[in-house]
C-alpha cells in the first residue's frame, strides 16, 4: 500500500515554528518509499519526518533533506505495531520569495495479524511469553 | 553488593548542539539510566528551564523505540514516578553551573526486581541523547554531559519486563473544538498524560477537558474537566518543589520553573535584608526583581503541574493487577478540548507509559 501526501509549504516558514502535515497510515511494517524535490528549492525546503517524537527519516536525529531535484529513495524496515498510526511530516522554507513543494510517498505492507494471541493476553506479566512452564 | 552505578558516558562535553549517540554495551540488568546536563552560565539571561537543554532522549533498538520523550517530560515523569521529588536545581549566575537530572526509570522503583532493562534481551540498544547547550542561557559555550545506569550487580533477577514511556502524538493547540487521539492498545497501560506548555499562559487556558473511551464510547472511563482532573492529581501526587539562586539585579527579568501552575514562589534575600519580589507569570515562566545586583535571591518554587504535564488517569498502585489492561480492547480514544486564545501556537503532547513484558 502507498500512502502519499503532496505538501506545498509557505515562504518563511521557519524551522521553529514548521509545518507539520500529518499522514495516517495503518497498522502494518513500513518497508519503504521516496521523496521527490521538484526543480527550483535549491535546498532551501527542509524535511524529515517522524512518529510521535521519533525521527525515522532521515534516521539520523538532527538530519534532514534539502535537495533539489532528485528522488530519494527510503530503505525503511519499521513496525507500525501500535496506535496511533500516524506520520508527521515536517517541512520548513528557508525562501523569502517562493513557497515550495514535495511529494512524499510511504509503502506499507499491511498486518494481517490482529493483535496479541489469547494467551498473551490472559498471561500479559508472564516471562515466559504466554505459555506456562511445564 | 546487590547493586551497582556503571558510569556509561564519563563526564564529557558534547559540542555545542546535535546527538550523542551511545551504545548500550552493558550485560547486567538496569533499573534506570540517569543523564545528567550541566552548563556553565556566561549571560544571565534565562531563556527556558535547563531541563529544556535536552530536546529529546531515546533509548531505541534498531527501529524498535523502547523510551522517547524530551527533556522537559522525563523531568516532569520522574516526578510523578517517584516516591521521593527528583533533584532539580536553578541557577542564573554568570559563571555559576545549572545541572539538570533526568531518568529513564524502567521499573516502578529504583532496583523494581519484577521490572527492569535487560540489555541482553535486545540486539544492540543505542542511547540518543540530542541537546542544545544554549537553549537555557543565552551564550552558553561549556557543558558537561554524564551518563550513569543504575544496575543489579550480585544480586540475580528475572525481570518479566519493563516500563516504557513515549510522546506518541502531537498537535497544535486551537481555540476550540475536540482532538481525538487513538491510543495504543498492544501493551498494558500504567499511566497517560498530557503535556501542554506555553509562557505566560495557564494550562486550564490550553486544554479544557479530558475524555477516554472504550470501543467507539461504549464505555467511558472518565470524561473531566482539567480542573477536575488537577485536583485529584494534587492529591495523589502532592506539590512540586525546586529551588533556585537568582541573581538580584534590580530590573524585572524572566527565570523558569518547573512548576506551572497553582504556583508560589518564595524568597529570601543571599547576604542583606532587601525588598525584592518573586512571581509566576504562567506557563513555567517566572519574573524576579532585586533591590541590589550584590545581594541575590534564593527562591523556593511550590506548584503542580510539572513542565505543564498532567496525568490523566490516577495514580497507579504497585500491583501489576490493577493497571489498565488495554489488550482486552478494541479501541481506545482520547478527546482533548481546546480552548487556547491563540491558536496555533502551543502544543500538546500526549505521553504514555506502559509494560512491555519480554
Amino acid at each position: 500500500m502507498d500512502f502519499s501526501a503532496h505538501i506545498s509549504t509557505p515562504k518563511n516558514t521557519t524551522v521553529a515554528a514548521p509545518k507539520i502535515t500529518s499522514l495516517h497510515l495503518t497498522k502494518g511494517r513500513l518497508t519503504g518509499g521516496f521523496l521527490f524535490f521538484p526543480p527550483g528549492p535549491a535546498g532551501t525546503l527542509h524535511f524529515f519526518a517522524r512518529i510521535g517524537i521519533h525521527q525515522i527519516v532521515p534516521f539520523t536525529p538532527g538530519e534532514d533533506y534539502h535537495l533539489d531535484d532528485c528522488v530519494i529513495p527510503f530503505s525503511l524496515g519499521i513496525d507500525l505495531l501500535e496506535q496511533p498510526f500516524i506520520i508527521d511530516l515536517i517541512t520548513w522554507n528557508d525562501s523569502i520569495t517562493w513557497p515550495h513543494l514535495l511529494n512524499i510517498c510511504f509503502f506499507v505492507l499491511p498486518s494481517k495479524d490482529k493483535r496479541f494471541s489469547l494467551k498473551k493476553i490472559v498471561n500479559a506479566f508472564a516471562a515466559t511469553n504466554g505459555y506456562q512452564k511445564s | 553488593m546487590d547493586t551497582r552505578i556503571a558510569t556509561i558516558l564519563a563526564p564529557e562535553d558534547l559540542g555545542a548542539a546535535g546527538t550523542k549517540i551511545i551504545d548500550i554495551n552493558l550485560q547486567d540488568v538496569v533499573s534506570r539510566i540517569s543523564i545528567a546536563f550541566k552548563t556553565t552560565n556566561v549571560s544571565e539571561d534565562m531563556t527556558e528551564h535547563p531541563a529544556a537543554n535536552i530536546s529529546k532522549i531515546e533509548l531505541i533498538d534498531g527501529s524498535d523505540v523502547l523510551f522517547a520523550l524530551s527533556g522537559l517530560q522525563c523531568q516532569a515523569l520522574n516526578f510523578y514516578d517517584r516516591k521521593n521529588k527528583p533533584y532539580s536545581y536553578i541557577d542564573d549566575i554568570a559563571g555559576h553551573a545549572e545541572t539538570a537530572v533526568f531518568g529513564l526509570d524502567f521499573g516502578r522503583f529504583l532496583y523494581d526486581p519484577l521490572m527492569a532493562f535487560d540489555p541482553k534481551k535486545f540486539v544492540n540498544p543505542q542511547l540518543r541523547i540530542s541537546f542544545d547547550e544554549d537553549v537555557c542561557e543565552v551564550d552558553t559555550t561549556v557543558n558537561e554531559c554524564i551518563v550513569r545506569a543504575h544496575i543489579f550487580d550480585d544480586k540475580a533477577v528475572s525481570p518479566t519486563g519493563f516500563l516504557s514511556s513515549k510522546e506518541i502524538f502531537s498537535y497544535l493547540v486551537q481555540t476550540s473544538g475536540y482532538k481525538y487521539i487513538d491510543l495504543p492498545t498492544d501493551y498494558i497501560l500504567r499511566q497517560l498524560y498530557v503535556k501542554c506548555r506555553y509562557a505566560d499562559t495557564s494550562f486550564f487556558g490550553l486544554l479544557a477537558a479530558a475524555r477516554l473511551s472504550e470501543d467507539n464510547t461504549r464505555k467511558i472511563p472518565f470524561d473531566l474537566t482539567m480542573t477536575e482532573l488537577i485536583h485529584d492529581a494534587v492529591e495523589a501526587y502532592g506539590y512540586c518543589f525546586e529551588h533556585a539562586y537568582l541573581n538580584g539585579i534590580t530590573t524585572s527579568t524572566v527565570f523558569y520553573g518547573m512548576p506551572c501552575d497553582l504556583e508560589y514562589a518564595v524568597y529570601s534575600p543571599y547576604g542583606a535584608a532587601d525588598a525584592g519580589a518573586v512571581w509566576a507569570t504562567g506557563g513555567g515562566k517566572y519574573r524576579k526583581l532585586g533591590v541590589s545586583a550584590s545581594y541575590n535571591l534564593k527562591v523556593i518554587l511550590m506548584g503542580a503541574m510539572p513542565h505543564g504535564v498532567m496525568p490523566l488517569m490516577p495514580k497507579p498502585s504497585d500491583n501489576l493487577a490493577d493497571w489498565y489492561k488495554v489488550p482486552d480492547l478494541g479501541s481506545l480514544v482520547l478527546r482533548l478540548k481546546d480552548t487556547a486564545s491563540v491558536a496555533d501556537v502551543a502544543t500538546a503532547e500526549v505521553i504514555t507509559t506502559q509494560y512491555r513484558p519480554y
